[in-house]
């Protein structure tokens, strides 16, 4: 399948000062390679801290990576040339909270409008107007929300409101970070309507990251699982939940409470148990060796790659070809 | 059963300058004896109100219009401060979501659960060091001889919970009360938590009010759920029950968004979560309810008895605000 973004080898440290002279790094993401298809829904999903947000701030453009390239349809995004903002609006993000990202200060037809023309900054204003009420309408809002200002607008309207800036610029691409966390759970199922009506309305391609398992099977087709900086297991959805690989990910599978009968993945062998260590020190050989109910000495110290275990399903555990699950 | 806590008819409002915040209006529950009870409910529905008020830490705004609050026969509301602290901490134990805030970091955790200690039974904190390890063995906090002299901002959020949670348990309390205790822990941490209060409850034949906005994690680990709509109880059963064949139109509402289908749209529930200043006329729900009928907006329905289940709905079992 035709891939529309490339991760090449991604890297980013952060540094933290620890005392006045030491810095130690963060290893936010240490070395991730990943593609996003066209016309797919990926699930990036992961422990607390396990890079997922940085990861995704990266393919939209807003971090530089320490080395790698993020690639879409072949053009490094960071690399500078005239064609740069045209890619950049091809990649768009959403985040969990909006007002970090609304201006409070702004209408909503404002907000729409300068994202507007910053695409097409020739539009007359009748132009501008039917554009913007577009967007409302693709998103479940009426011309009622065009001159409210953020803070009138409830959790999941502001939200709404993200999502139609962010399709402002035609972008093919859509990285979804935690949009619904924030959200009420009456409300939260009305913005995973939206974003499922935008997908298929505007042709999206989406990085949709969250912490809820139940989400992810409701909405996409692949699934990529963090731990500590690096991915340990990508496949297809149905794969990730009936035949899950990598331990981690079957003791995320064991502690998530969702109520999907049928796919519940329960292997009590799997409970979790400890807490994930810092990613400052990550431990040698396997990141997961600390918590693995599996592990064996050879963990300790070999670095398990990431390969393909069966068709288009990758996991990263030395002991994955013993059948162990 | 036996009954440990009974709430008869608790009114809990905050008195604000914009308005009166009518957090908790008009609530009937039981908990029983050993049992986990859950309550759902959304942001703002007056849950941590009404863990506050069992636990008797309502402070000012909060001001309770009516009601009873019966632990063991005893009506909390009308003790003294001194005859709330006797049994705050040693019959009834408290976890909040945030454990930060009620630890304090200049002394160590075993210092600060050691005074939990010394609080109710009086001598030096060091005579019951051996009493915080073995709390600490029980909570599960790996390497507990050492841990005892971490401070706070040493320990992860989870180490962090248990040993909040082995303060609660310090003293073998009747009661937890548990508001939101995992929301903010990753949700392999949040199982091996609710795990440990699984086992406690067991060990120590705890009741366990466990609060929360998570209905999936209610449904593994609740014995009794109930659901809390804007300041009120609308549905009040077991928990499988509850999940195979929810009552109430808000109920229904939430476990079909919790059934979630490869690739298929969830059934959102229009609008959002009303304000408790002015809340809905009748039928707090009205608003947002699919299967809406005009007396809907005109009478408060009643908590009534179906066939074991209570609900408040005028479409189930006539509980139109008459019969009780
Ligand atoms: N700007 C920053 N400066 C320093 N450290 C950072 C920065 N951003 C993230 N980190 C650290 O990098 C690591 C990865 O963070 P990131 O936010 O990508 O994780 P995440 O998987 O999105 O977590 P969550 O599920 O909690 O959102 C964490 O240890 C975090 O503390
Ligand atoms: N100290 C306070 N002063 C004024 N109003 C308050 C106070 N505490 C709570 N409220 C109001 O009372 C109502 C119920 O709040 P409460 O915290 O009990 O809800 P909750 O169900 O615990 O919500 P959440 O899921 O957000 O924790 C809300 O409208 C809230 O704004
Ligand atoms: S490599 Fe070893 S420690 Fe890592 S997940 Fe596999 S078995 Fe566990
Ligand atoms: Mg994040
Ligand atoms: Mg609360």
């Amino acid at each position: 399948m035709e891939e529309v973004v490339k991760v090449v080898n991604v890297r980013k440290y952060f540094p933290l000062y620890s005392g006045l002279f030491s810095k130690v790094y963060v290893r936010a993401v240490d070395g991730v390679d990943l593609e996003l298809r066209s016309g797919e829904v990926l699930a990036l999903v992961g422990e607390s801290g396990s890079g997922k947000s940085t990861l995704g701030r990266i393919v939209a453009g807003l971090i530089k990576p320490d080395s790698g390239e993020v690639l879409y349809r072949g053009h490094n995004i960071f690399r500078r040339s005239n064609s740069l903002r045209e890619v950049r609006h091809k990649i768009q993000a959403v985040f969990q909270n909006p007002d970090s990202s609304l201006n409070p200060r702004m209408q909503i037809f404002d907000i729409l409008r300068e994202a507007i023309l910053t695409k097409k900054p020739n539009l007359s204003k009748s132009e501008v107007l039917s554009e913007v009420l577009r967007l409302l309408r693709a998103v479940g809002l009426s011309e009622d929300h065009l001159l409210k200002y953020p803070h009138e607008l409830s959790g999941g309207e502001k939200q709404r409101v993200a999502i139609a800036r962010a399709l402002a610029v035609e972008p093919e691409v859509l990285v979804a970070d935690e949009i619904v966390s924030a959200l009420d759970v009456s409300v939260r199922a009305q913005v995973m309507n939206v974003l499922m009506d935008v997908i298929d309305m505007f042709k999206l391609s989406v990085i949709f990251i969250t912490h809820d398992m139940g989400l992810v099977w409701s909405i996409s087709d692949r699934v990529a699982v963090m731990y500590l900086g690096k991915l340990v297991e990508v496949g297809k959805t149905e794969d990730i939940f009936k035949n899950p690989q990598h331990p981690y990910t079957k003791m995320l599978l064991v502690s998530s409470p969702i109520i999907s009968s049928s796919n519940a993945y329960r292997d009590l062998r799997f409970k979790p148990m400890g807490e994930p260590p810092s990613p400052i020190n990550p431990p040698k050989g396997c990141r997961f060796v600390t918590r693995c109910p599996i592990a064996v000495p050879e963990c300790n110290s070999v670095e398990p790659q990431l390969i393909e275990v069966s068709e288009d399903h990758k996991v990263a555990c030395i002991r994955v070809n013993e059948h162990v699950n | 059963m036996e009954k440990v806590l009974e709430i008869l008819g608790l009114r809990v409002y905050y008195e604000l300058p914009q308005g009166t915040v009518k957090a908790v209006d008009g609530v009937d529950l039981d908990v029983f004896k050993g049992e986990i009870l859950g309550i759902a409910g959304e942001s703002g529905s007056g849950k941590s109100t009404l863990a506050l008020t069992i636990a008797g830490l309502l402070r000012p705004p909060a001001k309770v219009i009516s009601g009873k609050v019966l632990f063991r026969g005893i009506d909390i509301l009308r003790l003294s401060n001194d005859e709330l602290r006797s049994i705050r901490g040693r019959k009834i134990g408290i976890i909040f979501q945030d454990p930060v805030t009620y630890l304090n970091p200049i002394y160590t955790v075993g210092f600060q659960v050691g005074e939990v200690f010394e609080a109710h039974r009086g001598g030096k904190i060091l005579k019951y060091l051996n009493e915080v390890i073995n709390l600490f063995k029980a909570v599960k906090i790996g390497d507990p001889e050492r841990r005892v002299y971490s401070y706070p901002h040493q320990l992860s959020g989870g180490m962090k919970q248990r040993v909040l949670i082995s303060m609660a348990i310090a003293e073998k309390p009747e009661l937890i009360v548990a508001d939101e205790p995992t929301s903010a822990l990753d949700v392999t941490i949040q199982a091996e938590i609710v795990e440990l209060l699984n086992e406690i409850r067991k060990e120590l034949n705890t009741s366990i009010v466990f609060i929360t906005h998570d209905l999936a994690l209610l449904l593994e680990i609740a014995d009794r759920i109930a659901v809390m709509y804007a300041g009120k109880l609308v549905e009040v059963g077991k928990t499988y029950e509850i999940y195979k064949d929810p009552l109430h139109p808000y109920t229904k509402a939430l476990i079909s968004v919790l059934r979630y289908e490869r690739k298929r749209r969830p059934t959102p529930i229009k609008g959002s979560i009303p304000s408790l200043i002015n809340p809905p006329p009748g039928c707090r729900f009205h608003p947002r309810c699919p299967y809406v009928l005009p007396k809907c907006s005109q009478v408060d329905p009643k908590l009534v008895n179906v066939n074991g289940r209570y609900v408040s709905c005028l479409l189930v079992g006539g509980s139109d605000g008459g019969g009780s």
